[in-house]
């Protein structure tokens, strides 16, 4: 039993050592070393390394962003700011955070408690994140002559959320610019 | 059935049969095998380091970025000079020249394009893979160069080009092992009692697709209601996913447990792709490559077919 064992526990580690290194690499060394990161989504990251932290959970509750133009006109996002949706809305996520904790603190100043999801955010109290996110990817996008033919641009926000087992979709604007 | 069979026999056999696909048989690739592996490898790191990312700005450095200016990988100009010499060198790779001295490039391009895009304030792991198995091929090489030239090589160890495609594939299988680790700690161990609210996260793709540029993607919101409508089917499709994540080690001990590896993981890739519109093209290419090796599995089948025609 105990040859049998040490048998199999040679072959877990043995051939496999470079993979066991890659592994506390990502999931435990760089995990700590990133523990106090400002940014949440920053926490268990250092390019190549990352613990892949999607969809580790499943929360009752999603939400996606889009931008569009002062006619609420969706845009076409590579082209104008040089980037994806994805990155678009895990900016925004970050920023969101932020400044949950901000309402958190400002909350607790006054006594109170501050808990509310994102989808029961209202647009206004997303709207320093929302405006933020798109005020960096104006600035920053290589695509200057696309977005000088926009008045301004505007974030919207899809919140999924669950009615009575019936998936709904409500938007609502987060950003303006 | 063997008439002869005894009860014990056929479990011998079958524990035979058990340990035949556990055990470890180091591969021993032919020169035409490494060839197509270290082909697939820089096929899979060329295209992130070929041309200039769109960002000029790092506004929250990420990685090397902490502590070096990475901009210069948004400079149309310095890239026209960086990628034209990354590609001889990813061709030396291939030709086996050299490694330890004509991946340096190619890797440290391709740490310096990940920080920079993962300096925007959003973590992309598009590319990832591609820089963790060139890292990997570096370490092999800059072992085989240094600790493992002093001592001599035993009879039946992998020779350096071998030890770097196992590398290679041992790399690859940490990414999926560290992701299951992940979806364990972060949900407390009760992953599968949450699934079914993946549902809602085909949502979010589909919408998110939908506003993108790739066009507006499957029409897969029949399946987010289905699955949120049947818990059980998000529990059994995903309940399959992470045990393939976690036990992904077992695809380095042999050539059968590296072919069902790579066919799962494609296959589960590819449903990712259909369902959430999520690319993963190079985990795909590294998978059949590194994997599924169907050109080895070719050879294999048409050698067994002559030697049955020979006798």
């Amino acid at each position: 039993m105990l040859a049998t064992l040490r048998r199999w526990l040679w072959i877990a580690w043995n051939p496999m050592r470079v993979l066991w290194l890659f592994v506390i690499i990502t999931s435990i060394i760089v995990p700590w070393l990133t523990r106090n990161h400002p940014v949440q989504a920053q926490r268990g990251e250092w390019y190549p390394f990352s613990n892949f932290p999607m969809y580790s959970t499943f929360e009752p509750t999603a939400y996606y962003v889009y931008v569009t133009d002062e006619n609420d006109q969706p845009i076409q996002l590579w082209q104008t700011f040089g980037t994806w949706p994805s990155a678009v809305k895990k900016g925004y996520d970050a920023l969101l955070k932020t400044e949950i904790k901000r309402l958190k603190k400002e909350a607790e100043k006054q006594g109170g408690k501050y808990s509310k999801r994102i989808v029961q955010m209202s647009g206004d109290e997303c709207r320093p994140a929302g405006d933020a996110i798109l005020r960096q990817y104006r600035d920053s996008s290589p695509n200057q002559d696309q977005v000088k033919k926009h008045k301004g641009f505007r974030l919207q926000q899809v919140d999924i959320t669950l009615e009575d087992g019936k998936i709904v979709q409500k938007t609502k604007r987060v950003g303006d610019i | 059935m063997d008439a002869n069979a005894t009860p014990s026999s056929s479990r011998s056999g079958w524990l035979a049969r058990l340990r035949s696909l556990f055990a470890w048989e180091p591969m021993r690739h032919a020169a035409w095998e490494m060839f197509f592996f270290r082909a697939g490898i820089a096929w899979c790191a060329w295209p992130p380091v070929s041309r200039p990312l769109t960002f000029t700005k790092q506004p929250a450095p990420h990685g090397i970025a902490v502590w070096f200016d990475v901009t210069f990988c948004g400079n149309p100009q310095i890239i026209a000079w960086l990628a034209p010499l990354a590609a001889v060198c990813l061709l030396l790779y291939v030709f086996n020249i050299a490694t330890v001295f004509t991946l340096v490039l190619p890797l440290a391009l391709s740490f310096a394009m990940g920080a920079l895009l993962n300096s925007q304030g959003a973590i992309n792991h598009t590319v990832q893979i591609t820089t963790v198995v060139l890292l990997s091929q570096w370490l092999a090489a800059l072992w085989c160069a240094t600790l493992r030239r002093r001592r001599p090589l035993a009879t039946g160890t992998l020779t350096n080009e071998q030890l770097a495609a196992d590398w290679a594939r041992q790399a690859v299988m940490s990414t999926y092992v560290v992701s299951a680790i992940s979806k364990l700690i972060e949900s407390g161990g009760l992953w599968f009692r949450d699934t079914h609210y993946f549902g809602l996260q085909i949502v979010k793709s589909s919408g998110m697709a939908k506003y993108g540029d790739t066009g507006p993607g499957n029409d897969v919101e029949w399946l987010a209601q289905y699955i949120i409508n049947h818990p059980w089917v998000a529990t059994i499709l995903l309940g399959a996913s992470l045990p393939l994540e976690l036990f992904a080690f077992l695809g380095v001990l042999n050539r059968r447990m590296a072919l069902f590896f790579g066919i799962s993981f494609y296959i589960f890739h590819s449903t990712v792709t259909q369902v959430m519109h999520l690319g993963f093209e190079y985990h795909k290419i590294l998978l059949l490559v590194l994997f599924v090796n169907p050109l080895w599995w070719i050879a294999r089948g048409f050698q067994r077919r002559t030697i049955n025609i020979g006798h």
